[in-house]
């Protein structure tokens, strides 16, 4: 296609950065080229689309997670046993998760199995890829969690009924886990069964997130009750 | 008080860990962050994992960072840093992508393209990473290709080269989709519908 | 809902507030004496201490408390004092020397008052103590309980709550950025934020009349009531609870409402119109709404219907996601 060597120079036009020289030339090819034109059009179009696209106010919960991770290293710096360790696995959780939703929403979007789609491949086969594309974040997801709950495991410092209660809701959420999960096999294109599946690994993860947040908080204060140099400016009743 | 004597103010009273000074910090920027990350990775959720990860390493390097450039830069710098080593580290061995260099194919049709802004997100999303990070740098933040060649840590002449494919990838990507399938259309694959 | 409402004053302590600073800011206060009224094992009356302290603080000051056992009650006022008041609970047949181990710490640094209750052993609780703080309206307030209610009225400084089995209830805040509890409700009525989270485990968090830039409310086994939330962005959840939200919506608003088992039901007023999405994997969708441009796509011929609504109601400005698995979505309200 002789046009294919306009392509640059279109683009360099649409940024205005030709000189007097190219511009000429290129605006002389548009009014002689349909497609071009058509080409340059779109572009513009383009350009202008993301120009406009507007920013994203970032969720309330991010914040917090955020004043949480922070805080908790502050205090890391004066006692090692909460802080980093539950920084260092907090931030590989993120990441996990990260990942695995990236394999997860992408699989089925992703050009490849489009493509095989488009070319007539047989429903069974685009199962399989979802299906092994599933596995692999879900996968991700249970690294992540098997991290927390490793941390979130010292019962102790909780009430028995505050853990059974966290227990008991942390069931809860693996019940949503494994009915998603069931689904997903019988249909692996359905989108509101994979969007279930997704939204109660990440709500697992922030309760154990947040378990641990307590906990950390817990051990913090009865620490500090122990008379480990706790002020007290004489201020106790009489 | 100018921009610079405001920030480097900001930035002492961060480290000084006086309170509320990081969040004015993460309220200051959170925004373009969030934004950035979530395009560059092509989704909400991911966007927000992200923008966690981002916002913690700016509070532990902050200790380190010397004014050599804006404070903005150099946090957005760490955020699409943080973005691209999560989107190599996402792919999957064996698993098809797009190769960077394929040609394009000839433009063939004359209608003008009616797509609007959530097409052009979904499309982004489509985009091979080392055209997208270029695209969401230069044509929806408004870094020009010096930048996003520090930014990136590339030439400038690939800064451009890379923005005009993801240009011609979008406009492909855009005019192949019919307008009104929704994602979940797509993977259900749907393709009837009534009212 | 609970029916009793006990007040939990959460004071968190922190180790490096300096001695010295605190030492010079503290306005001095009688302390009345402390109140001890006899009690032997299983006789009548509590045993019972009590305890106050007023803190000069001025109008923006703050407050931080952490409790471990007993409610708090916080109301904001007029006035340039921080006045604390505590009551020392010795439950029933404990001994009496548990009482006088159990201190209440007290500390202030530049407007900034630290309370904090020390439990003699953390593990076997022999003991509540019951707080009732007045403050400047425009006090930063952060409270804290293991075990006891939290309530604040009327603080329009920055507010935050956090009970583990305790309730919390705000009412007519203007800075709430966070309220949480695990196994206790959550209730927030009349307040403004920025970004509010309310968070339960297993407890039910309700709203009525939140104005805020983005809020958050959500739960696992419990249920979201809300009411009014005037919000440019709003994400209500549950796992297996319902979701219900009756109100209006802000133009150009985005709203989630999602729930795995629980059922999510909107009742949405005539004010602004939005655009809605409404989808579940086994539930179903059903709408009594006025809707235009309207898509409803039904996925399998066998097993679960996948059902989707998309339509739009008036001027569809604000935008509206609903999402269950098993759950049924209802929409209705609008003319």
């Amino acid at each position: 296609m002789s046009c294919q060597r306009y392509h640059e120079a279109i683009n360099g036009w649409i940024d205005g950065s030709l000189d007097i020289v190219e511009r000429r030339e290129v605006e002389d090819h548009l009014h002689a080229c349909p497609s071009c034109a058509a080409l340059a059009a779109d572009l513009r179009r383009v350009k202008e689309l993301a120009a406009g696209l507007e920013r994203k106010t970032p969720p309330p919960a991010l914040w917090n997670r955020i004043e949480r991770a922070t805080r908790a290293s502050e205090r890391g710096r004066r006692g090692p046993r909460f802080g980093p360790a539950w920084m260092a696995v907090a931030a590989a959780a993120i990441v996990a998760v990260a990942m695995a939703v990236a394999l997860f929403v992408r699989g089925p979007e992703a050009p490849a199995v489009a493509t095989r789609t488009d070319a007539g491949a047989t429903p069974i086969e685009v199962a399989r890829t979802v299906e092994a594309e599933l596995r692999l974040a879900e996968q991700h997801y249970e690294n992540a969690i098997a991290g927390l709950e490793q941390l979130a495991r010292d019962r102790q410092l909780l009430d028995p009924d505050v853990a059974a209660t966290l227990q008991r809701n942390l069931q809860v959420i693996d019940g949503a886990i494994a009915e998603s999960r069931t689904a997903l096999q019988a249909q692996p294109g359905s989108h509101p069964a994979q969007q279930s599946l997704f939204d109660a690994f990440r709500t697992k993860i922030a309760l154990l997130e947040d378990t641990i947040y307590l906990l950390s908080e817990i051990r913090r204060n009865s620490q500090a009750s122990n008379g480990s140099g706790a002020e007290t400016n004489g201020d106790q009743s009489s | 008080m100018d921009v610079n004597a405001a920030e480097t103010e900001l930035i002492e009273r961060c480290r000084r860990n006086e309170p509320g000074a990081f969040e004015q910090l993460y309220r200051d920027h959170s925004t373009r962050v969030y934004s950035l990350t979530c395009r560059l990775s092509g989704s909400a959720s991911e966007g927000e994992d992200l923008a966690q990860e981002v916002f913690v390493q700016v509070y532990r390097k902050l200790g380190s960072f010397r004014g050599e450039a804006a404070l903005g830069t150099w946090i957005y710098r760490l955020a699409t840093n943080l973005c691209l080593d999560h989107l190599r580290r996402r792919r999957v061995p064996g698993r098809e992508t797009e190769p960077l260099d394929e040609a394009m194919p000839p433009a063939t049709r004359t209608r003008p393209l009616t797509a609007d802004a959530m097409d052009l997100e979904r499309a982004i999303a489509r985009l091979p990473e080392g055209y997208r990070a270029a695209f969401v740098l230069h044509d929806v933040e408004g870094f020009n290709h010096h930048e996003i060649g520090a930014i990136l840590g590339i030439a400038e002449g690939t800064s451009k080269s890379q923005v005009h494919k993801a240009r011609l990838k979008l406009r492909e990507y855009l005019t192949r989709a019919p307008r009104k399938v929704t994602e979940a259309d797509t993977r259900a694959g749907v393709r009837t519908q009534r009212s | 809902m609970s029916a009793s409402i006990r007040i939990s004053i959460v004071v968190i302590a922190c180790l490096c507030v300096s001695r010295a600073a605190a030492a010079a800011d503290v306005a001095p206060v009688p302390t009345p004496a402390a109140v001890a009224l006899q009690a032997g094992t299983g006789s009548g009356t509590d045993v019972r201490e009590t305890w106050s302290r007023t803190f000069k603080t001025g109008p923006q000051g703050a407050l931080e408390l952490w409790n471990l056992a007993g409610d708090v009650t916080i109301v904001g006022g007029s006035g340039d004092a921080i006045q604390v008041e505590a009551v020392k609970r010795l439950h029933r047949g404990s001994d009496r020397a548990y009482l006088d181990r159990l201190e209440i710490q007290a500390t202030e640094s530049a407007g900034r008052v630290r309370i904090r209750t020390v439990f003699p052993d953390a593990k076997s609780v022999a003991a509540e103590v019951e707080f009732h703080v007045t403050v400047p309206a425009g006090t930063t307030v952060t409270v804290q309980t293991i075990s006891g209610d939290i309530q604040v009225d009327k603080v329009t400084g920055d507010a935050e709550a956090e009970s583990v089995s305790g309730d919390v209830t705000i009412t007519g805040a203007r800075r709430l950025v966070r309220v949480k509890s695990v196994s206790g409700d959550v209730t927030v009525n009349d307040a403004a934020g920025e970004t509010l989270e309310a968070n339960s485990v297993s407890g039910d968090v309700q709203l009525r009349g939140l104005k805020a830039k983005a809020c958050s409310l959500q739960t696992v086994s419990g249920s979201v009531n809300a009411e009014g939330a005037a919000c440019e962005r709003a994400e209500m959840r549950s796992v297996s609870g319902d979701v219900d939200y009756a109100g209006s919506l802000s133009p150009g608003g985005r709203y989630e409402f999602k729930s795995h088992s629980g059922d999510v039901r909107l009742s949405v007023g005539s004010g602004t119109g939005f655009s809605v999405t409404a989808s579940t994997f086994s539930g179903s969708v059903s709408s009594q709404l006025q809707l235009t441009n309207v898509t409803r796509n039904e996925q399998s011929r066998h097993g679960p219907r996948n059902e989707r609504l998309q339509g739009t109601f008036g001027d569809g400005s604000a935008q509206v996601m609903v999402t269950t698995f098993s759950g049924s979505v209802v929409l209705t309200g609008g003319k």
